[in-house]
């Protein structure tokens, strides 16, 4: 054991570094911990008030930096109403008003010194019903790199545009046909435009109300494929009436129900062994 | 499971008895319907064949062919072949001249005078006075030209005054009708399209008379009704459903919008002739005026139309702009307003087409004036197509009910080219999503 | 426990546990058979026991069936997933304990040729225990009982202890009488058996313990068989 510890810092020093086992330690500790998931959201006390009536209450979350974080519920239960709060679309909302604090890497995203445009930058959104600019699918995933200013040269535009169809995997379906309007897609390759879209802007965030709701299954398939591989780099909260697609999609899932975050755990433990009554409730599908 | 089928509620006697008497009921309301589409259809088709009927004879003119001696005696005494003398020379004599050498045998005062009365008099004098006008070299030569007939004549030939009728009833003479038998059947009279029509602008004879100076005044006119109201009204209309804060001014705003586009023509009328004419003293008659008129009368049309145009647009759209980023007034600019242009546009169309219907306005301003020129810029005095209209049916004689149902059929004609171009515009434009 | 909305879903489930008490009851009656068999002599009974087994097995088989469609059509989640997938395993482990009354049948018979055993009472009071455990973790089965699964659960050492008992009497038996061997070396699997009855009950404890709870027992299962390691002095 002497033996190789010497021949250990033998070849250490060889190499010119100076055993620290301070250092040494310090990397050990540090290894497991970066693996430790990173909190994007930090959601404290937020409520939403709909013309004074309160659609959302005090709710208390921290949304991981990867994976996707699923919001469950019954219809009305706020979980719409919460996702728009991460890219502030309720203000779009007359007489809608939002309280509390909802921190994005520990900076509130409704201070006055955050623009919601700048902030919708870095948020993106897929909606219910896909919604494809009545234009063509160059110009639809092209739209917000050039409000945005990302793109100085026609080659730089081309290769966004191309670099988010691939990574939405339409790229081999549309690349001979870009010209064509985005309209003309099906129903699911039409979400896919709308995600390449929405990924262009290089957002941190993406947020999904209902994707799969107006898809056949095997369009839902490639969407819940293609969220498993955005996942790898995109913080993504979706919500979903399928319970089912929360559970193949979702490392975390968040039950909402009249306006209360319920329960917040793994999606494994929600779905096998959820500790709220009503949780259980709504996933059995019992009468409540 | 078998039994109870047999005894279903639904194939009793009775049950069949509901039924025919639901069908007979549906059946009525559709023959009903039926019933009033072609009473609709009826009365248009009578609004048309009725008009074309009348209306279609004033494209034609009847012609008279003569052989004019145009002696220097004359027309140039002097031979100095002054423009001011050939100008003012005694045309009248040279056309009359013609006619009595046409028809040596009449040589009585009141035979000669009704010899006259087949031609034009200003129509034929004018021609003759134009051609030597514009070249003197014609003086001293015998020259063969068609002039028109005068109005009453022309009406004799297409039949609208009966030749059998007593002859203090009609307003051709026993004679008349000779001689114009005499040149029909040597071939000097013939009939032609209606160029004049469509080129010269009003006249005191119904022969002359034609609705270039109207259409003219009446397209100047809605040029700037049009540069006036398309950007205003969808600038306000815009920036109304938008922008506006939504509070009681607004509110106010919006339903005096609304009653404005309820508000009679003429009361428009009688605000541009109290602000336009005399607060800031425009021209009278003039096409400007005309046209800011029916501008602010077309001006609510158009608001409402492209606030309904633009609501029409699908939220999912704009939710979709400002989920990338884009601002709200991006997401108006890129997507609304341009999803909204073919509404916009077709409401502006209509209200154009309104507009160009539009007469009470017009007369509070002045532009009902009897204008024999067209009008070379949007200041001059000029006249409008539906003003023209009302005009001439006001007329006594026989050739302007022709000339008017004529100048309907133009003025409808317009109309439906208005409508396919919205139409057309509308389906280029309208994109589904 | 609220009602499912869908009310032919609780049918269902009504109707998987019913078929479960069926046949936890059936298996308790094949272990009473084989050990009245056994202590009666009675080689017709032991005969009835061994044949029975193949009715417990199509139980078990249509458990499998009617859990594979409710999986299949109802995509059951938390406490039905659970409750599902129990309904699996105690079908199983009272298959198995149904195995074991059937191999303990099966080894009756070459008892019952041999000449009777003397004291022979603690096996049987063994066995009185191990009918007792299936009883009531079938019991805690139907009443949805987590006190009573978990009686059950440490119940499992009170049946162990007895085996070693058990196991140090036959050896000293066979030591006695050699003429002993034969029986007595089939009894000592039916000793044998019945410890692993106790160790199904468990098992079928810790499923209930499970679905009612959603937490496993974490603690080490009591484990008193000492059996592998029992010697006795020659």
């Amino acid at each position: 054991m002497v033996n190789m510890n010497a021949a250990h810092t033998k070849y250490i020093s060889d190499l010119g570094l100076t055993p620290n086992m301070g250092e040494v330690i310090e990397m050990m500790a540090s290894a497991p911990a970066a693996e430790t998931t990173q909190v994007k959201f930090e959601c404290r006390d937020v409520e939403v008030f709909y013309s004074g009536k309160r659609a959302l209450r005090g709710v208390n979350m921290d949304v991981p930096d990867s994976g996707v974080t699923a919001l469950i519920g019954p219809s009305g239960c706020g979980k719409s109403t919460f996702l728009r709060v991460f890219n502030r679309m309720n203000d779009t909302i007359p007489n809608a008003r939002v309280t509390g604090q909802i921190l994005m890497d520990g900076q509130d995203i409704y201070s006055k010194d955050i623009d919601p445009v700048l902030l919708r930058a870095r948020v993106g959104m897929v909606f219910q019903k896909p919604n494809p600019f009545p234009k063509s699918i160059y110009d639809n995933v092209a739209y917000g790199p050039r409000i945005h200013g990302l793109a100085p040269q026609k080659k730089d535009l081309d290769n966004i545009v191309e670099r988010s169809l691939v990574r939405a995997g339409l790229w081999d379906e549309v690349k001979d046909r870009l010209k064509e309007p985005g309209t003309s897609l099906s129903g699911g390759q039409q979400q896919r435009l709308v995600i390449a879209r929405a990924i262009a802007v290089s957002p941190e965030v993406i947020l999904m109300d209902e994707p799969a709701s107006a898809l056949d299954p095997i369009a839902t398939a490639r969407l819940e494929e293609l969220i498993d591989e955005l996942k790898e780099k995109y913080c993504i909260l979706i919500v979903t009436h399928s319970m089912a697609q929360a559970a193949r999609v979702s490392q975390k899932t968040a039950f909402f129900h009249l306006g209360d975050l319920v329960e917040y755990d793994d999606t494994q433990t929600i779905f096998t062994n959820p500790k709220d009554q009503r949780t259980q409730d709504y996933i059995t599908g019992r009468t409540g | 499971m078998s039994a109870e089928a047999n005894t279903s509620i639904h194939q009793t006697d009775q049950a069949l008895g509901r039924l025919a008497k639901r069908k007979a009921k549906e059946n009525r309301f559709r023959y009903a319907g039926i019933a009033a589409v072609v009473i609709a259809m009826a009365m248009l088709g009578w609004l048309v064949v009725s008009l074309v009927g009348t209306g279609y004879t004033a494209f034609f003119q009847h012609y008279l062919t003569i052989t004019v001696t145009l002696s220097e005696s004359d027309l140039d005494p002097h031979g100095a072949r002054d423009a001011d003398q050939l100008r003012t020379a005694n045309y009248r004599k040279v056309i009359q001249q013609a006619l009595y050498s046409r028809f040596p045998d009449v040589t009585d005062r009141r035979g000669k005078r009704a010899l006259f009365q087949i031609v034009s008099a200003s129509g034929a004098t004018n021609q003759v006075r134009q051609m030597v006008y514009q070249d003197p070299d014609l003086v001293g030569r015998e020259i063969t030209i068609t002039v028109p007939t005068s109005d009453d004549v022309d009406q004799l030939l297409k039949g609208y005054i009966d030749r059998n009728a007593p002859a203090e009833l009609r307003k051709v003479s026993d004679r008349q009708i000779e001689w114009v038998d005499q040149v029909v059947a040597g071939g000097e009279l013939t009939r032609e399209f209606n160029w004049r029509f469509f080129t010269a602008a009003d006249s005191r004879d119904p022969e002359l008379a034609g609705i270039a100076g109207a259409v003219v005044g009446s397209l100047m006119a809605l040029s700037v009704a049009f540069m006036l109201s398309v950007p205003v009204g969808v600038g306000a209309a815009v920036y109304l459903e938008e922008f506006a804060p939504h509070n009681r001014l607004t509110d106010f705003i919006e339903i005096n919008i609304n009653n404005l586009a309820a508000v009679p023509s003429i009361v428009f009328g009688l605000l541009g002739l109290a602000v336009f004419l005399n607060f800031f003293g425009l021209p009278r008659s003039a096409p400007l005026v005309g046209g800011m008129v029916l501008g602010l009368m077309t001006l609510p049309t158009i608001i409402i139309a492209t606030r309904s145009a633009l609501r029409a647009v699908s939220p999912s759209i704009i939710d979709g702009a400002l989920s990338l980023g884009a601002s709200h007034t991006q997401a108006v600019f890129h997507h609304k307003v341009p999803l909204a242009a073919s509404g916009i546009l077709t409401g502006s169309i209509i209200g154009m087409a309104q507009a160009l219907g539009e007469t009470a306005p017009l007369l509070m301003i002045g532009m009902v004036a009897f204008v024999t020129e067209i009008p070379a810029s949007i200041m001059e005095p000029a006249s409008a197509l539906p003003v023209q209209i009302f005009l001439w049916s006001d007329s006594a004689e026989r050739a302007w009910a022709e000339r008017a149902s004529a100048a309907i059929i133009v003025l409808l004609l317009v109309l439906i080219t208005l409508n396919a171009v919205a139409i057309f515009l509308r389906s280029r434009l309208e994109r589904r999503w | 426990m609220n009602e499912h909305i869908v009310s032919s879903f609780d049918d269902v489930m009504s109707d998987l546990s019913t078929e479960i008490i069926h046949m936890g009851a059936l298996v308790r009656e094949q272990l009473v058979g084989a050990l009245k068999a056994l202590k009666r002599r009675d080689e017709n009974l032991a005969k009835r026991i061994r044949k029975n087994d193949k009715q417990v097995d199509a139980i078990n088989d249509d458990i499998e069936e009617r859990v594979m469609n409710i999986l299949a059509l109802r995509q059951p989640l938390a406490v039905d997933l659970r409750e599902t997938i129990a309904a699996l395993k105690i079908a199983r482990e009272l298959e198995r304990i149904g195995d074991l009354a059937r191999n303990t049948a099966k080894r009756s018979r070459v008892i019952i040729e041999q000449e009777p055993l003397e004291g022979m009472e603690e096996i049987f009071k063994m066995g009185y225990v191990a009918v007792k455990i299936v009883e009531d973790v079938m019991q805690a089965f139907e009443n949805r009982d987590v006190e009573k699964a978990t009686e059950v659960w440490n119940a499992d050492e009170e049946i162990d202890e007895y085996c070693n008992t058990v196991f140090t009497q036959l050896l000293s038996g066979m030591m006695i009488d050699n003429s002993n061997i034969n029986a007595c070396s089939q009894m000592t699997f039916v000793a044998k058996n019945l410890e692993r009855v106790g160790d199904h009950a468990t098992n079928i404890a810790e499923s209930i313990h499970y679905v009612l709870t959603g937490e496993k027992i974490d603690e080490h299962r009591p484990k008193r068989d000492k059996t592998s390691s029992t010697t006795v002095e020659i």
